[in-house]
């Protein structure tokens, strides 16, 4: 028989002042993890077989009651258990809604975040939550889906916007912007842009055929110059030959039997010759100042210090019977017509020393540079020209005198001012009636224009 | 003494007589010889044909512009050959271009001269002419 304990022994009541402890009572008992009977907590530190043949503990525990307290913990248990198992088994069902929600959830947000964004997720789900995510998901992806199609739109439109603009610019005035669009900003901005190429291409339409009108308006008056021109020459040129043999035998005939025929035949044949040596001269000025343009040479630069020196020789004869003074600055470079420039300064200075007055002429020739251009002028002390007439002189055969007063067509101006306007220049005359008169002609500055400023 | 001899080179009846006309006041006596077109003025001057008997001239005075041989043509022949080439030929023409110019001094034209349009001028010229070309200068014999 094993030894046996006093059940009082047994107990190890941590509360140090365990009343059953103090009273040694032998009814009270405890299972570990339980509440003393008596309403006392207390544990085992060890456990400690308890003989159930101890006839004192036997008797002291109520069977009964502890079977009963058993049961109760049984069931208590075993609904727990059960609780536990549903709580579980509701766990599990929560967690594979939650999962597979989730998942739904999740591959239709894998499909927006890959572009396709028509997207909708079966809202159902027994998780309120799950299906409120659902939801938005869904509304998400609809939100997006109007995003696309309306960037969609805005894209078609401005690539319609672009190629019809692109074709305007590349020269196709009938290019429109075609569709129609739901988007009424895309609407109206078609309508404004098409009104737009409207207006332009009929402007544009317009401009080239004016442009066209004027080309062909000059390229007309260019062929009728070229043509007058070449008619001007030509006929002077032609008109040599007869008018040589005209005036050359009326002359001989005048040699050879002046004085042998009566005097009617005289004056006639008077007549007949100067006729005829007029019209020399009058061809001979046609085609002096045709020959201006078809004639004239491309320009080079010139030193007009040299061209006055060989004008003054042309006209050495004229200066010399007229006593003539003429003086000059030092004159500049400039890009032209060597001949041209020589027949121009003869010509004015040839009408300088013409057309005198009793004292003997005085003709300086001077230039400076005003703006840019170089000014020429040549001044006389001659008989001058009333201001009426300024423009007249340049106007081709005018003269102002009778041809007894002052020989000469009246063809020197007229060729200088065409010589000059060849040049791009212009000519002018300054004049006190019966002092003297100045001409100025123009001639662009070039950068190899060189020269004193005054 | 020996006339000079003068073959004159002119299609235009009328120039040509306004040189025949001025020539008659000259000093010296001399033959005027005239052909119209550059083909009889190298037959005149190779003596063929009709020219057989043609004699030759001491200077010519050459046109430029000739029907069927131009005149500019009849100079290089005549410089090219060694038999014609040292007779002098003046040249006489109504053009005063510089191409022309040029050109027939590069074929040896002894000199070139402008034909005035005043009949006046055109005597002098002629008697010029004659007399630089007959009085003055000393011309080869052949």
């Amino acid at each position: 028989m094993k030894e046996k304990v006093k059940c009082w022994e047994v107990f190890q009541c941590e509360e140090k002042e365990c009343p059953v402890y103090e009273s040694r009572e032998l009814n009270c008992w405890l299972i570990p993890g339980t509440h003393c009977r008596n309403e006392i907590q207390g544990k085992f530190l060890e456990k400690i077989e308890m003989c159930l043949e101890c006839e004192p503990l036997k008797a002291n525990i109520d069977v009964d009651s502890m079977g009963e307290t058993l049961k109760v913990v049984n069931a208590q248990l075993t609904e727990f258990r059960s609780m536990v198992d549903e709580r579980d088994r509701e766990l599990e069902g929560t967690s594979m809604e939650l999962a597979l929600g989730l998942s739904e959830v999740f591959e239709g947000l894998k499909e927006i975040s890959q572009g396709n964004p028509g997207v909708a997720i079966p809202e159902t789900s027994n998780l309120e939550l799950i299906t409120k995510l659902k939801h938005m998901v869904n509304l998400t992806a609809e939100n997006l889906t109007e995003i696309v199609d309306l960037s969609h739109e805005f894209a078609i439109g401005l690539a319609q916007h672009f190629d019809a603009l692109d074709r305007v610019s590349k020269g196709d005035l009938a290019a429109r912007i075609s569709g129609t669009s739901e988007v009424e900003l895309l609407e109206s901005l078609k309508n404004v842009t098409n009104h737009m190429i409207d207006s332009v291409s009929t402007e544009i339409t317009e401009r080239q055929r004016a442009e066209q009108e004027l080309k062909e308006t000059l390229g007309e008056l260019a062929r009728s110059n070229a043509e007058l021109e070449q008619f001007a020459y030509v006929a002077s040129h032609d008109l040599q030959e007869p008018l040589r043999m005209v005036s050359s035998f009326v002359q001989l005939l005048a040699r050879r039997y002046q004085g042998k025929l009566d005097q009617d035949a005289d004056e006639f044949i008077g007549f007949a010759v100067d006729g005829a040596k007029r019209m020399q001269g009058l061809i001979n000025d046609l085609l002096t100042y045709s020959r201006v343009g078809t004639k004239g040479k491309p320009f080079q630069t010139t030193d007009c210090n040299r061209v006055l020196s060989e004008a003054l020789l042309n006209l050495s004869a004229a200066t010399e019977e007229s006593s003539a003074v003429i003086t000059n600055d030092n004159l500049p470079t400039v890009m032209a017509d060597k001949t041209q420039m020589v027949q121009l300064i003869q010509n004015l200075v040839a009408n300088a020393i013409k057309f005198r007055n009793k004292d003997r002429p005085c003709i300086h020739v001077s230039s400076e540079q005003k703006n840019g251009t170089w000014v020429f002028s040549v001044s006389d002390n001659g008989i001058g020209i009333d201001s009426e007439y300024y423009d007249r002189i340049f106007a081709i055969f005018q003269r102002l005198h009778g041809k007894t007063e002052y020989p000469g067509t009246g063809i020197g101006l007229s060729v200088c001012k065409r010589i000059v306007e060849r040049h791009g220049g212009r000519i002018w005359v300054d004049s006190e009636f019966s002092k003297g008169s100045r001409f100025y002609f123009t001639m662009p500055v070039t950068e190899s224009s060189l020269g004193s400023p005054g | 003494m020996k006339p000079v001899e003068m073959l004159l080179v002119e299609d235009n009846p009328g120039d040509a007589r306004l040189a025949i006309e001025a020539l008659k006041d000259a000093k010296v006596h001399n033959n005027l010889s005239w052909v119209q077109d550059g083909v009889e003025a190298m037959a005149f001057l190779r003596r063929q044909g009709a020219y057989s008997d043609a004699p030759r001239p001491d200077v010519i005075l050459l046109d430029l512009n000739l029907p069927k041989k131009d005149g500019r043509e009849v100079l290089a022949d005549v410089k090219a050959d060694d038999d014609l080439r040292r007779i002098p030929v003046v040249i006489l023409t109504v053009s005063s271009a510089e191409e022309d110019i040029v050109k027939t001094y590069n074929l040896h034209a002894n000199c070139y001269i402008r034909k005035p349009i005043d009949l006046d001028q055109f005597i002098e010229v002629v008697k010029a002419i004659k007399d630089f070309w007959l009085s003055i200068v000393i011309l080869p014999t052949h």
